[in-house]
């Protein structure tokens, strides 16, 4: 990326202080985390756009704040939290539902992979919206988007013992969901 | 903590790529908004046009126009009608706003922003900024436009408006109501250009960007040389060294290189530096 040489032009007394990520970077690489982020935090895909750019914004003004050490994700996430947290309340009170966990998993089994992630977008979905803010931001950086405790610790300024304690719960309850509704297979 | 049940395992290995963009374009409709946002902030006070930010932002999303300072350095150039159209359409919104994107689609309410653009002020527009609506190309801010405006967050501070959601990472989009300019007609400025400061420097170098994009190089290098000469300690003077390497590359000049080098060496972060490297056909940065 253009930014992320030019950092490197740059000597090491200007790396000290400037943000070692650029922008442009982060977009590039974290646009699709950012944005499947929102959406499974309950900003519909109305809004997810929108969602996606005053997180971005955000971003942005604040690239000074991410050090060099810090999961850029982490960070990311922190920041698509509030952004998601104001649009849910905003779509509460327009009477929206966060998600769309009026639509039950379908137990078509149909055999081709794009259905079976399809329905396994949709149980997800079902499932995300029963849990609490806390325990869903914990499930999605765990299960979903595979970081480690330390990074979603750091992520939702919680300590790592909380974490654990709430993606276990989160995931507890996640296998009685799949039973519930059948996983996969009707 | 215990494994989980293969059935569970499963469903999130199928629905780990789920919930991501399905339009492929929507990662540019973003990027672009960011960038109207961006400008609109960095702006502030002196250099917003004469509407609403959100408005802006919005309709640069529909639209396909944006009119950020980043997105104008880096898009602008690219995106041949892109100036001249996105400024007059800014030009009939009402109220400045740092960010937002009020588009045709319901749109949630949302927290204050943490600084909102108080001014509005347009910036006067030539014949040739007609717009034409939709013709906007894929601008450059995948070449480091935006990163050319991250040196906002150190060294030029939008004026904030601090509320107490503004202390969180709270989105910039608003919905407050900042003052309405005189909003015009499409195609009409409401405002002209102050005789000084930000918004008249950005006046000029709108000028040569889009003299640039039609083949104009004699207006181009001409707003150049005013800007030149009335803003010796202007803002936007890498901005303009930018242009000018880039204009004489688009005219052929032989020592056009020499000169774009110089300025990407100068300003390696710039925002037009990938653009003039590959106008100029300058090798990669060491």
């Amino acid at each position: 990326m253009t930014g992320a040489t030019n950092k490197l032009a740059l000597g090491t007394a200007a790396l000290a202080s400037a943000p070692t990520r650029s922008f442009e970077a982060l977009y590039e690489a974290h646009f699709d985390f950012v944005w499947r982020s929102l959406r499974r935090l309950g900003v519909l895909p109305a809004f997810v756009e929108d969602a996606a750019q005053d997180t971005f914004v955000v971003v942005h003004r604040r690239l000074s704040d991410l050090r060099s050490d810090a999961s850029a994700k982490a960070w990311l996430f922190g920041i698509a939290m509030r952004v998601a947290s104001d649009y849910r309340r905003s779509q509460r009170r327009k009477h929206a539902v966060s998600f769309d966990a009026d639509r039950s998993p379908s137990h078509d089994s149909g055999p081709f992979e794009g259905t079976a992630k399809a329905q396994a977008a949709r149980v997800l979905e079902a499932f995300l919206a029963t849990l609490d803010d806390d325990k869903r931001a914990v499930f999605v950086l765990a299960e979903l988007e595979e970081l480690s405790a330390p990074e979603i610790s750091e992520a939702l300024e919680t300590n790592v013992n909380t974490i654990y304690s709430r993606l276990r719960i989160a995931r507890e309850r996640f296998v009685d969901f799949v039973a519930a509704h059948g996983g996969l297979h009707g | 903590m215990d494994e989980l049940p293969r059935a569970a395992k499963e469903l999130l290995a199928l629905a780990r790529e789920s919930h991501g963009p399905e339009d492929g374009a929507a990662r540019e409709r973003v990027r672009r908004g960011v960038a109207l946002a961006v400008m609109a902030s960095a702006a502030g006070t002196a250099a917003t046009v004469g509407g609403t930010a959100a408005k802006a932002a919005g309709f640069a999303k529909t639209s396909g126009l944006t009119g950020a300072k980043a997105w104008f350095w880096g898009t602008a150039l690219a995106s041949t009608a892109a100036l001249g159209i996105a400024t007059p359409k800014l030009l009939e919104l009402r109220a400045p706003r740092p960010v937002a994107t009020a588009t045709t689609r319901a749109r949630p309410p949302h927290a204050a922003p943490a600084h909102v653009p108080q001014a509005n002020v347009a910036t006067p527009l030539g014949p040739e900024a007609a717009p034409a609506e939709g013709a906007l190309d894929r601008g450059s801010l995948d070449e480091g436009a935006l990163d050319g405006a991250a040196p906002l967050a150190p060294n030029h501070r939008a004026p904030e408006q601090t509320t107490p959601r503004a202390q969180s990472a709270q989105p910039a989009t608003t919905r407050h109501k900042a003052k309405r300019g005189s909003a015009s007609k499409l195609g009409r400025p409401a405002i002209t250009a102050p005789a000084q400061g930000l918004g008249a420097e950005m006046a000029l170098l709108r000028g040569a960007s889009a003299a640039l994009e039609q083949a104009r190089y004699a207006d181009a290098a001409t707003s150049l040389n005013e800007h030149a000469e009335r803003f010796t300690h202007g803002q936007l003077n890498e901005e303009r060294e930018g242009l000018r390497a880039l204009l004489r590359c688009m005219r052929g000049d032989p020592l056009a290189a020499k000169a774009a080098e110089r300025f990407v060496r100068s300003a390696p972060d710039a925002v037009l530096s990938a653009r003039i490297k590959r106008a100029c056909k300058l090798g990669e940065t060491p």
